[in-house]
């Protein structure tokens, strides 16, 4: 998949379909989204395409990791960016295996 | 409460697809790459491509194998993709036969693995029906794009740095917020 194309459908779902929760914090949750997809994106496709990682543990690495900035960057709300870390990257990681299958 | 089982409802659905979503579908790895030189030299022979698996790909279509060609010139290329929904592991295995044009018989055959390198063939003549080359190898990079698939072969070890430099980019820019906040809510 493009690079392009990969940036934009990860700012899509980790920055717009994030913003709702942090709709308060105006242009912030969309900035925190762009950057997310920015590094896990290319991150991911890198990882999909050289390696023979099993993709459980990137994956589980990226709600973690997902996780503290929702929480340290955006909101000190824990259930907020618990919410926001599963099952944004859930939307993600079905997109992903399906576009890269 | 409820935001407990709201949690939980979450976690568990995510348990559900980390069994199920892609993982055990086929990775799609760098694309083997054979090339040709010197095909001219084959005077009376020709090379044909054949293939033996229990996967026939009919299609023709880049990047899985093409099949049960005759090399005609030095422009021919086969591409070997190592995964993706189509691909079996038998479609690595490239199988090259020396035909003599007069018998019909094959006269020597080779095999090559198709995995992690380009190989580039130059021929330099056929004697006693054994063909005599010698084969480069360089090592095979995915086909990473940046704007849309159908992007030069030269560049896609340019657009691997670009990838590695984008991801890096990103966590250096996250850094960078997280060491702005800390620095703010110290103040």
């Amino acid at each position: 998949m493009p690079l392009i194309w990969i940036i934009i459908s990860f700012f899509i779902i980790k920055g717009l379909l994030a913003w709702p929760l942090y709709y308060k914090l105006k242009w912030k949750p969309l900035q925190v989204g762009f950057l997310l997809a920015l590094a896990e994106g290319p991150f991911l496709t890198l990882l999909y395409h050289d390696t023979e990682i099993d993709f459980t543990y990137p994956f589980l690495f990226i709600i973690v990791f997902d996780f503290v900035v929702y929480f340290l960057l955006l909101q000190k709300t824990w259930w907020k960016a618990i919410v926001a870390a599963i099952f944004f990257n859930l939307i993600g990681f079905v997109y992903f295996a399906l576009v890269n299958g | 409460m409820k935001h407990f089982l709201f949690l939980c409802i979450f976690f568990f659905t995510s348990l559900s697809i980390f069994a199920d979503a892609g993982f055990s579908i086929r990775r799609e790895h760098a694309v083997s790459i054979f090339s040709f030189e010197g095909i001219n030299n084959l005077k009376g022979y020709k090379l044909i491509q054949t293939h033996v698996g229990f996967y026939t790909d009919t299609s023709h279509k880049e990047p899985y194998t093409n099949l049960g060609r005759i090399i005609t010139d030095d422009n021919y290329t086969i591409t070997t993709q190592e995964g993706g929904r189509h691909w079996e592991e038998s479609d690595r295995d490239i199988y090259l036969n020396v035909v003599d044009m007069l018998t019909g018989k094959t006269t020597d055959s080779l095999k090559y693995f198709a995995k992690d390198y380009n190989i580039h063939f130059k021929i330099k003549a056929v004697v006693n029906g054994k063909l005599q080359f010698t084969a480069d190898s360089s090592k095979a990079v995915y086909q990473y794009s940046l704007l849309n698939p159908e992007e030069s072969k030269a560049t896609y070890s340019r657009n691997r740095l670009i990838f590695i430099a984008c991801s890096a980019l990103g966590f250096l820019f996250l850094i960078g917020l997280f060491i702005r906040n800390k620095n703010k809510t110290s103040k």
